[in-house]
């Protein structure tokens, strides 16, 4: 008897389901990953359907029947694997008798992370890290804790360990699909040692206006999501692009997916959300980098040197603490930078686990001595939210040597030295795929084409002595000869700065394909004045010296006004030797970023 | 794209110096990080294209003391699990006297007065954090029986 009831109510919820066309429906095919035809999951096991992937209706039909005809009750039935289909097939079609099921695993993990909200978290760039320039997204489940340390992260990233892999291939494999993609899911605080503590990246922040029951639609569906994977593509389907299916199955009525084509920066991601009003509050969390030049800014030379001395075990405690020259409040800030400079020394390995702790521990017992001092003031730089948008499009005009021109550009993505660095790392560049095209009297041209350019230009401190570096491999006009040479380059150097800006020195070697080849070398120095609001100028001088003697100068001024978060004008004169004489240009352009 | 890879690859021979030994930290105890300071300088700056995790950490709902032997004494789990995973930053902050994580394990043990309980950490930092290997357990247990 109860099989033929059961029988009864599944033909009659299949029924309904096609009658309401509901595997169509928008929200069905969220809970699938189908952006139209074929699900973006690649595990056989997310489906249920022979051919799931690409048949919506069939998987819809196959989960209503999987969940009458359970077969186990626990953690291993349909319904328990599979929370949030169950739950939405049911509210849908008001399924009856449906099995009752006891889901132990999946109650541990919501009792355990006692969903209440949801934020979006952005780590900025990791400085003199390439990749990382992009930045990184997760979300963060807030339990009713009021410590958001006790949140859980969700992540998504490449179930690749890098330490294993040839590093070419890991790079390749990144970009084309090469690993499978994992959701993952850990402990905030976690999170935090990862970004914040030892990649030196701000973390900021930003709350999402989510209701009690679209978080616990989230919840249930990141379990279905458990240990499934896809492939993993660097540029559209990476880490920040799966944490917008999340916020879709919350809100189905949002569609953050919609403002993306083909590329996912992570910021962009944070601009979508918000222009879906999805964000209520912002919050900051400086990196352990950001807090030691915090401290730069407070120490003294003497304290600078005894936090260093500290760290390095070449001077006790003791001494800072009977030293007569120093107020408290100094040495309180001496003895803080010194524990934060010594634990920056072990994560960089210049240090072994057992000389750390005992010199960690002695410094903090120190402090400990010293009472409650004041708090160490750490300005809260401008939100990577109020930076300028990934794709750039440049309209301008100019004259070279006399003629006049016009010029055409478009960058797909996403920064450079001259952009407005609010919201950005100064210092850093990232470009793939740069392309300006000029017209004049002898016609149309292609002026530069870049297929990628880094920069990382990081300012030395007391406490930080980093490399500057950078690399460039394109197309555009900086050979000898008029015309549009393919060149690559690698240089590194240092560079200094302070309030006022930055300047750099770099070593450059370059290669030139043309029909033979020639190798250069160039020496350049730049200097950035930031001249307010966001608006910059820069000069950057070079001299390049050829293989086969040949010698050339070049030179650039730009200044860009920052007119708005997305709008700039830019003011630039060029010099470049070139074998038949020197050539000038000047140019006004207008950017916009979108 | 080949270009790119072996520019990068130049780069990072370049800049080895300036990248050495930043990798995720995971598992538990004073400073217990796990330090590859071996990665290579190319793997590092490419991390980041697939923020690359080991698998076996996907699902890490209790993985504050993956890596860790349960201790003897334990007020609660979840406090365990947060020391555990916390020792440095709550060393560092108890010394200060304040800071999130103190607030955060002040939550945990449900102590009222958190400005209170973090001064009585400061103040009685060397009998909670007798050396510089202390363990987790021993941190609660000294905590417990300064604040009891």
């Amino acid at each position: 008897m109860p099989c033929i009831l059961q029988a009864d109510v599944l033909e009659n919820a299949l029924d309904k389901a096609a009658a309401t066309g509901l595997a169509h429906s928008r929200y069905w095919h969220l809970l699938l990953h189908m952006p139209g035809d074929v699900s973006e999951v690649d595990d056989p096991a997310f489906f249920l359907a022979p051919g799931g992937k690409s048949d919506a209706e069939a998987e819809l039909n196959a989960t209503l029947t999987a969940l009458y005809g359970e077969t186990r009750f626990d953690d291993n039935a349909t319904g328990c694997r599979f929370p949030a289909r169950r739950a939405w097939l049911q509210k849908q079609l008001g399924l009856e008798g449906l099995p009752e099921l006891h889901c132990s695993a999946y109650e541990t993990l919501v009792r355990k992370m006692d969903p209440q909200s949801v934020t979006l978290v952005f780590s900025s760039a990791h400085i003199n890290s390439p990749a990382s320039m992009f930045g990184h997204t997760f979300l963060r489940i807030d339990s009713s804790y009021e410590s958001k340390m006790l949140s859980y992260a969700i992540n998504y990233a490449a179930g690749a360990d890098p330490d294993k892999e040839n590093g070419v291939v890991f790079a390749v494999k990144g970009l084309f699909g090469g690993y499978p993609g994992f959701y993952s899911l850990l402990p905030y605080y976690e999170k935090l040692k990862e970004y914040r503590d030892t990649e030196q990246r701000d973390v900021w922040e930003y709350d999402l206006d989510l209701h009690h029951d679209e978080v616990m639609a989230m919840i249930r569906h990141i379990w279905e999501l458990k240990g499934v994977y896809n492939w993993y593509f660097f540029f559209d389907e990476n880490c920040s692009y799966n944490m917008l299916w999340l916020m879709e199955i919350a809100r189905p009525d949002v569609d953050v997916r919609g403002h993306f084509a083909y590329h996912i920066i992570p910021m962009e991601t944070v601009h979508a959300t918000e222009e879906e009003r999805l964000v209520r509050a912002k919050h900051y969390r400086p990196s352990k980098r950001t807090l030691l030049l915090a401290y730069e800014k407070v120490l003294d030379r003497r304290g600078e040197a005894e936090a260093m001395a500290l760290a390095d075990g070449t001077l006790a405690p003791r001494a800072v603490l009977n030293d007569p020259a120093h107020a408290t409040q100094m040495k309180r800030y001496t003895l803080e930078a010194a524990s934060e400079l010594a634990e920056y020394r072990l994560m960089k390995g210049e240090v072994d686990k057992a000389t750390y702790s005992e010199r960690f521990h002695a410094i903090l017992s120190a402090r400990a001595s010293l009472g409650k001092g004041e708090q160490l003031p750490v300005a809260t730089p401008r939100n990577p939210d109020e930076g300028h948008r990934a794709t750039r499009a440049r309209l301008g005009t100019g004259w070279r040597d006399g003629h006049p021109y016009q010029q055409l550009g478009i960058r797909p993505a996403y920064h450079d030295l001259g952009d407005s660095d609010i919201g950005f790392m100064p210092g850093t560049q990232i470009e793939f795929l740069d392309l300006l095209a000029r017209y004049d009297q002898d016609g149309a041209a292609v002026e530069r084409a870049t297929i990628v350019s880094i920069t990382s230009l990081a300012p030395q401190s007391a406490f930080f002595k980093p490399f500057s570096w950078r690399m460039h491999a394109g197309w555009d006009q900086n050979f000898v000869t008029r015309d549009t040479v393919f060149s690559t380059a690698v240089g590194a150097g240092v560079a200094a700065g302070g309030s006022w800006g930055y300047g750099y020195v770099l070593a450059e070697p370059e290669l030139f394909v043309t029909d033979k080849g020639y190798g250069a070398l160039k020496t350049t120095l730049g200097l950035l004045f930031k001249v307010g609001g966001g608006s910059k100028l820069a000069a950057e001088g070079g001299y390049r010296f050829y293989a086969d003697g040949m010698r050339q100068w070049t030179g650039l001024v730009e200044h860009t006004s920052r007119l708005s978060q997305n709008n700039a004008l830019k003011l630039s004169f060029d010099y470049t030797d070139k074998t038949a004489g020197a050539q000038r240009s000047f140019s006004a352009a207008f950017v916009h970023y979108y | 794209m080949k270009k790119v890879l072996v520019s990068l690859a130049a780069v990072a021979a370049l800049s080895s110096a300036a990248f050495a030994g930043v990798n995720s930290q995971t598992g538990c105890g004073l400073g217990a990080m796990i330090i590859k300071d071996d990665s290579s300088a190319l793997m590092l700056a490419l991390q980041a294209t697939t923020n690359g995790t080991s698998a076996n950490q996907t699902f890490g709902i209790t993985s504050g003391t993956s890596g860790c032997k349960r201790m003897p004494l334990v007020m609660n789990d979840r406090a365990a699990e947060f020391v555990a995973s916390n020792m440095d930053q709550l060393a560092k902050e108890a010394a200060i006297g304040g800071g999130e994580s103190v607030d955060t394990l002040a939550e945990l043990l449900k102590v009222d007065d958190k400005a209170a309980f973090a001064a009585s950490l400061q103040q009685n930092y060397n009998s909670i954090y007798t050396s510089g290997d202390v363990k987790m357990a021993d941190v609660l247990d000294n905590i417990a029986t300064v604040e009891g």
